[in-house]
């Protein structure tokens, strides 16, 4: 029974996975900060 | 052929090459010339691997043969050393105390990163650039691109650039796309040229090499007990692996990464299903035989009535199979084929045949008949001459007896027709394989795509009420109506069908037409087990249907297991991480449904900048769409009670599969063709209904309605003239 969820889209998405996925993102940045750091120090080592 | 007859051997084979060989051919060159020139050191490590492997093989040989004979054969140095000036080149990473300390003490120092900062300056200055230049012109991008959906277009046409777009597709991509499309599918036809491009792509990996050198180290471990050269060669392994794996660029690892991603969840999401078909068959098996489901309309009863019909049809089958492997166990020594064959033989005779196998009942009378002349000494059975009886601590299980059980159950398990007998249609899409020994049946309820489903289908039988009708029956003396033994009896709207005391005041039991009230079907409820019971197990079960318990009588009604969906989750998917997808859809979707809201509002033109927006769109929302009736399940919470209505509920989750129950099982507008006649004969539809003028009605208004109410109030209030009229 193929249904398009057009009711989904007005959905706004639950508080708990609004701040879930922002602190993903906050630690995604965080790592992609600490891996550029760290390239930098083996190469100057 | 003439001519190629007369030509010579190699020839002829020349002659045979088509363009497609050349092209085949020529794809392997390249091949070998990227080992050549990507890979130039594919060989050497090649042939390098090919004498670690030799001399590691001798060594642990003349080991063996020392150890076990006592000889004094020499053994070789071990082979596993970097002799490869290739490898010797690359400098080994270490990992020292030392190294690690530094590294961290850089890592911690404010200098250091007070510096990397400072080195980040210039590529951030450079981006800022960047964005300065490129954001305005995206910007003002954008705003052309959303202004061309609100210019108003009343012609319909198709725009320039999709006409030539058009014309490409038609004369360029499509006869391309087409080339290799045959080009691919001569290479799977021959699969010479997939095993030599396998070989040599391997090969190009260094794929040999490793394995040679695996195979060495295999043997040195086995001679050695030694692991100190463990480094060494994990080292040399990723040496070895690490050009191919550079050579094949990121996109490649991104979209293999996602394909296996998606692999593995799909995966995950068959087996979640495939779970909760288990624990929903435990559940059904542990309901009584008579199973009524009712609820208000939209409430899944029908949903989960053909869900559960489905499910027995496997159990019932998958019962048979369990006790047919009892029954051939007891006699293990009974040639069982060739009485199935038997069995098979007599099922394919001519209807009215005396020796036909149709029925349970029948297949009793083949064994009894088996069993006279056995006993008469005319029939050898087929050869067997063993053990009689095979007690299993509760009976004897004498031979004709099981034999007798074997063939009820055999019939039951190899009948390819369906096992649902309903008064709506069931549409099922299961499978028997049969190689002519035992056949064996596939359940796969969610991996069939529609294409297989519907080329399997078959249809449940129409239950003839007359069938469960043990008294009197609406067509008297019609023999085939006494033949109900077993099967899944479906039964929608069974209130409407039967009535309760009330409704069935109006008939009377000694009416020579038969009535609910003088036909037996209660009875026929409660005798059910009676015809279908093989082995003490018996093949039926009724499962029915209505809106109140109570519309069925409380004669029927008190048999029942009442089932109501007490609360229906939401839907929910089996696969895993799908919320990312439907993040991405959703976000997408969004964007685009309001864009194309206004482009259908403004315009009646085609261009290619929507099309091609549309048809990625398309596809993004087909997978989503896709997955989400693969995958979909809802978790239902039944509520179980007694048709007596005593002893309180009790709930037990079920589980309801899209991809099982909605794959085009049944309709839920089932008596639509009977109600499709009556609307067809009316000449009005919803615009020729008339509409109210004002707020409040008017009284002519209100008497075109022609409520009871409103005549009453008319008269109750005197405002009709004499004549009738206003």
């Amino acid at each position: 029974m193929a249904e398009p969820r057009f009711e989904n889209i007005k959905k706004r998405p639950g508080v708990g996975r609004t701040i879930g996925l922002v602190l993903l993102d906050l630690l995604a940045i965080g790592v992609f900060i600490f891996c550029c750091y760290a390239i930098f120090i083996l190469k100057s080592i | 052929m003439k001519i190629l007859k007369n030509r010579t051997g190699i020839s002829r084979w020349l002659s045979a090459i088509t363009f497609k060989d050349i092209c085949a051919i020529s794809l392997f060159l390249w091949c070998y010339a990227i080992i050549i020139f990507a890979f130039p050191h594919t060989f050497p490590r090649f042939a390098e691997a090919c004498r670690d492997f030799g001399l590691e093989l001798a060594r642990f040989g003349a080991d063996f043969i020392n150890s076990l004979f006592g000889t004094d054969l020499a053994v070789p140095d071990s082979a596993l050393t970097v002799r490869s000036e290739w490898i010797r080149q690359i400098k080994v990473p270490t990992v020292s105390s030392e190294r690690w300390q530094a590294f961290w003490t850089a890592f911690a120092d404010k200098q250091n990163f007070i510096a990397w900062l400072q080195s980040l300056v210039p590529k951030v200055r450079l981006g800022a650039y960047m964005l300065m230049l490129i954001v305005p012109v995206i910007a003002i991008a954008v705003v052309l691109y959303n202004k061309s959906f609100t210019t108003y277009k009343p012609r319909i046409m198709r725009s320039k650039p999709l006409l030539a777009f058009d014309a490409i597709r038609e004369y360029v991509l499509r006869p391309t796309w087409q080339v290799v499309k045959d080009f691919v599918g001569f290479l799977n036809e021959n699969s010479a040229y997939k095993v030599a491009y396998f070989l040599t792509l391997f090969f190009a990996a260094n794929g040999a090499t490793v394995v040679l050198e695996a195979l060495g180290w295999y043997f040195y471990i086995l001679s050695t007990f030694s692991l100190s050269k463990i480094y060494m060669t994990i080292y040399k392994l990723f040496v070895d692996i690490v050009p191919a794996m550079l050579f094949v660029p990121f996109p490649v690892y991104f979209v293999s990464g996602i394909a296996i991603f998606d692999r593995v969840r799909i995966k995950r999401g068959y087996a979640v299903l495939e779970h909760h078909e288990m624990m929903n068959r435990g559940f059904i098996a542990s309901l009584p035989l008579v199973i009524f489901m009712w609820g208000t309309m939209g409430s899944k009863k029908t949903t989960l009535l053909v869900d559960m019909a489905l499910s027995y049809s496997a159990y019932f089958r998958h019962k048979a199979y369990e006790l047919l492997i009892e029954c051939d166990l007891l006699y293990p020594e009974f040639p069982w084929l060739r009485f199935e064959r038997e069995i098979r033989d007599r099922m394919k005779l001519s209807k009215g045949d005396p020796d036909r196998v149709y029925n349970l009942r029948s297949a009793e009378c083949f064994v009894r008949s088996l069993e006279s002349a056995y006993t008469d000494d005319a029939f050898d059975l087929w050869g067997y001459n063993g053990k009689q009886t095979s007690a299993d601590g509760l009976s004897e299980n004498r031979l004709f007896e099981v034999l007798r059980d074997y063939a009820q159950l055999y019939f039951i398990y190899v009948i390819s027709s369906s096992l649902i007998i309903s008064n709506f249609s069931i549409r099922e899409d299961s499978e028997l394989y049969d190689l002519g020994n035992f056949p064996q049946w596939s359940f796969d309820f969610f991996r069939k795509d529609p294409a297989s489903s519907a080329a399997c289908s078959r249809y449940s039988h129409i239950l003839d009420q007359d069938l469960l009708r043990i008294a009197r029956k609406i067509i008297r003396d019609n023999r085939d109506t006494d033949g109900f033994e077993f099967g899944i009896v479906c039964i929608t709207e069974i209130g409407k069908e039967r009535g309760n005391q009330i409704d069935n005041r109006k008939y009377k039991a000694d009416d020579d037409v038969a009535n609910p009230t003088n036909d037996g079907f209660n009875k026929m409820l409660k005798l059910c087990r009676h015809f279908a019971t093989v082995r003490h197990f018996p093949f039926v079960t009724f499962l029915l249907d209505d809106q109140r318990p109570e519309s069925l009588g409380a004669d029927a009604r008190e048999l029942c297991q009442l089932v109501r969906v007490e609360d229906c989750s939401d839907k929910r998917c089996a696969e895993p991480m799908r919320f990312v997808d439907d993040y991405i859809h959703d976000w997408l979707f969004a964007r685009w449904a309001a864009r194309y809201q206004k482009f259908r509002f403004y315009r009646a033109d085609s261009t290619l900048t929507m099309n091609a927006y549309k048809g990625f769109f398309a596809w993004i929302h087909k997978r989503y769409v896709t997955a989400h009736n693969l995958f979909d399940y809802f978790k239902a919470e039944l509520a179980l009670e007694r048709g007596t209505r005593e002893g309180g509920q009790q709930l037990h989750p079920y589980y309801i599969s899209t991809n099982k129950v909605y794959k085009d099982r049944f309709a839920t507008d089932a008596f639509a063709g009977l109600v499709d006649v009556r609307v067809e004969r009316s000449n009005a539809g919803i615009l020729d209904l008339k509409t109210y003028c004002t707020t409040v009605a008017s009284p002519k208004e209100l008497m075109s309605s022609n409520s009871y109410l409103i005549q009453e109030l008319t008269v109750m209030l005197c405002i009709m003239t004499d004549r009738g009229n206003l």
